[in-house]
C-alpha cells in the first residue's frame, strides 16, 4: 500500500519519461586502460638493471592497483611513495598521502606489518589500491575533503638496507575521475555476471545490506535473477570502459528512482575483496551505481549514462528477455 | 547579491544546463525568495544545512554570488541536478520542476543546494531531508515515508 501511493505520488509530481539524448550517441571507442605489461625497473644504476633481470618487479594493473613479485629474497621497506609526473617530465612523491601515513606494501589495510617486508624468492603481493586521491589514499577511510588525482604516476620501493636502490611501477594513467576509475575497475577482469530486477521501494541502510539478498543497498527480486552470457558480459565490461558512454561531471539528480536493474560482476582478482563489484541501473534517471571493496571498506559511486542510455536499454532488453517492463523501453 | 540566477549572463560548465527561459522566470525568483525567508523564519533550516558536511548554513549558500542556477530540459523525469567539483558551483532545476509548479522548484532549489554543501548522493537520504527540515514537508510524511504530493518533500528520496 506504502509502495503503491510512493510510486502513485511520484507519478503525479514527476509526469512522464522517455528516451533522450540519442544523438549524443558516440562511437564505440574504446578509453579504459587495460592492464599493463609488468615492467621492471630499477635502481640506482641505470646500467645495473639492463642485462640481469631486477629482484623486484611491480606490475601496474588497472590505475591504481600494483602486484610486487620478488625475484630473489629481498627485504623491502613497506612505506613506498606514489610519484606524479609533471608537465617538464620530472616526478614529485606525494607526502600526504592517508594524512602523511602514505601508501604501504600492504595487502589489506586490516593487516599489521613491520617497517621492512622479508619477501622470499618468488612471492608476490598484490596491493591494497591507491584510490587516486589524497586524504583517503589506501585505507584511511572517506574524507569530507578530497583530491583526486588524474595524471601519469608510478609507484616506487626502496629496499630496506640500501633505500637508495628503488624500484619502480611502469607510468600508469591515472583517470579522470573516481567514477572513471570505479568503472574501469569493475570492468578489469570481469569474468561473469548475474542480473536482476531489484525492488525500488524498499531500500534498506546500505551497512545492513549485502549481496545476494541485496544489491546497493536495494532487495533483489531473486525471481528475476539470471547469469548473463559471456557475450553479454562482454558488452558490459566494454561500455563500462567507454568514457564517452557517460557524462563526465558529478552530477546529483533530483529524479523518480522508479526502476532498477541490479547486477552481481565477478572479477578476477587476487585479493578476494575486491572480487565481486554491485552495481544498480537506475533506469528512469539514467544513474549507474557502483559499490566496490577496497582498503577503505565499501565505496560507492554514481555516474550519469545520458550519452549511452539507447545502448543501455538495448542490453538490458538482451539480458532479461522475459522483463515485459523493459521491453516496452525506448 | 547572493545566488544569481542564470538568465543568459552565465554559461554553465555543464553543456546541457542553460539560461532559465522568460516564462519560468518568475517562478525561479519566486523560489529564490522563498528559500530567503526560510532561512530567516525556520528555526530548523540553517542548523540542518550546518550539519552537512562543507557546514554552510543554507543563508549562507544563498548569500554566495558564485553559486548558479540554471535550467535543463531533458526527457527524464528529472527535477533537478547539481554538481560541486571544481570549477564550477552550480545546479539546475529542471523542466519537470517547473512543469510541476513553483514550490516543486524551491523544493528542488533547497535539495540541489543540499548537495553543494556536501550532502552525498545515492543511497543517502539527506539531500531531500533538507526539504523537510525547511519546513517543505509533513511530519507524516518523515514518520510514515508516505508521499503527500501537496508538499514539495519526497520521503525516501535517495540521493
Amino acid at each position: 500500500m506504502v509502495a503503491f501511493q510512493v510510486a502513485r505520488n511520484w507519478c503525479v509530481k514527476l509526469t512522464g519519461a522517455g528516451c533522450l539524448l540519442a544523438a549524443l550517441l558516440g562511437c564505440s571507442k574504446h578509453s579504459g586502460t587495460e592492464p599493463q605489461a609488468s615492467v621492471a625497473l630499477t635502481a640506482d644504476s641505470p646500467a645495473s638493471g639492463l642485462a640481469a633481470e631486477p629482484p623486484l618487479v611491480i606490475s601496474a594493473d588497472a590505475p591504481g592497483e600494483f602486484t610486487v613479485h620478488a625475484k630473489v629474497a629481498i627485504g623491502v621497506a613497506t612505506l613506498a611513495q606514489l610519484e606524479a609526473q609533471a608537465a617538464d617530465g620530472s616526478w614529485t612523491p606525494y607526502t600526504d598521502l592517508d594524512s602523511g601515513r602514505g601508501y604501504r606494501l600492504v595487502e589489506t589495510c586490516a593487516s599489521s606489518v613491520p617497517d621492512c617486508r622479508s619477501l622470499s624468492a618468488g612471492e608476490s603481493l598484490t596491493l591494497a589500491p591507491w584510490s587516486g586521491a589524497t586524504c583517503s589514499a589506501q585505507c584511511q577511510p572517506a574524507c569530507a575533503s578530497e583530491t583526486f588525482h588524474p595524471g601519469r604516476h608510478r609507484l616506487v620501493a626502496h629496499e630496506c638496507e640500501n633505500p637508495a636502490k628503488r624500484y619502480e611501477s611502469p607510468p600508469f594513467e591515472m583517470v579522470a575521475s573516481v567514477r572513471s576509475l570505479a568503472r574501469l575497475r569493475a570492468a578489469a577482469g570481469l569474468e561473469s555476471a548475474r542480473i536482476f530486477r531489484l525492488d525500488p521501494l524498499h531500500p534498506v541502510d546500505s551497512a545492513a545490506s549485502h549481496p545476494p539478498a541485496y544489491v546497493a543497498s536495494l532487495r533483489v527480486l531473486s525471481e528475476t535473477l539470471r547469469p548473463l552470457t559471456p557475450e553479454l558480459v562482454k558488452d558490459f565490461a566494454n561500455w563500462l570502459r567507454r568514457e564517452e558512454a557517460f557524462i563526465p561531471y558529478q552530477l546529483f539528480k533530483r529524479c523518480l528512482q522508479r526502476r532498477w536493474v541490479g547486477l552481481l560482476l565477478e572479477n578476477r582478482s587476487p585479493a578476494a575483496a575486491q572480487s565481486t563489484t554491485e552495481v544498480a541501473i537506475d533506469i528512469n534517471c539514467n544513474s549507474l551505481m557502483l559499490v566496490t571493496t577496497d582498503g577503505r571498506g565499501r565505496g560507492w559511486t554514481e555516474s550519469q549514462f545520458e550519452p549511452s542510455r539507447s545502448e543501455v536499454v538495448a542490453f538490458l532488453r538482451r539480458a532479461l528477455p522475459d522483463d515485459q517492463e523493459l521491453q516496452g523501453l525506448h | 547579491m547572493g545566488i544569481q540566477l542564470n538568465l543568459g549572463d552565465h554559461l554553465s560548465k555543464v553543456d546541457f544546463w542553460f539560461p532559465i527561459p522568460p516564462e519560468n522566470r518568475a517562478a525561479a525568483q519566486w523560489a529564490r525568495t522563498q528559500a530567503r525567508d526560510i532561512a530567516s523564519r525556520v528555526s530548523g533550516a540553517n542548523r540542518y544545512f550546518r550539519n552537512l558536511p562543507r557546514g554552510k548554513s543554507l543563508s549562507e549558500l544563498l548569500n554566495d554570488s558564485t553559486i548558479w542556477v540554471n535550467y535543463m530540459n531533458i526527457d527524464v523525469p528529472l527535477h533537478g541536478q547539481s554538481g560541486d567539483e571544481a570549477p564550477y558551483r552550480e545546479l539546475a532545476i529542471g523542466y519537470w520542476a517547473f512543469r510541476a509548479g513553483k514550490r516543486a522548484v524551491l523544493g528542488t532549489l533547497i535539495h540541489e543546494l543540499a548537495h553543494i554543501n556536501g550532502a552525498p548522493g545515492f543511497p543517502s537520504l539527506d539531500a531531500e531531508l533538507a526539504v523537510y527540515y525547511c519546513g517543505l514537508g509533513t511530519a507524516k510524511e518523515l514518520k510514515t515515508g508516505v508521499d503527500d504530493p501537496s508538499t514539495p518533500y519526497t520521503p525516501g528520496h535517495r540521493g
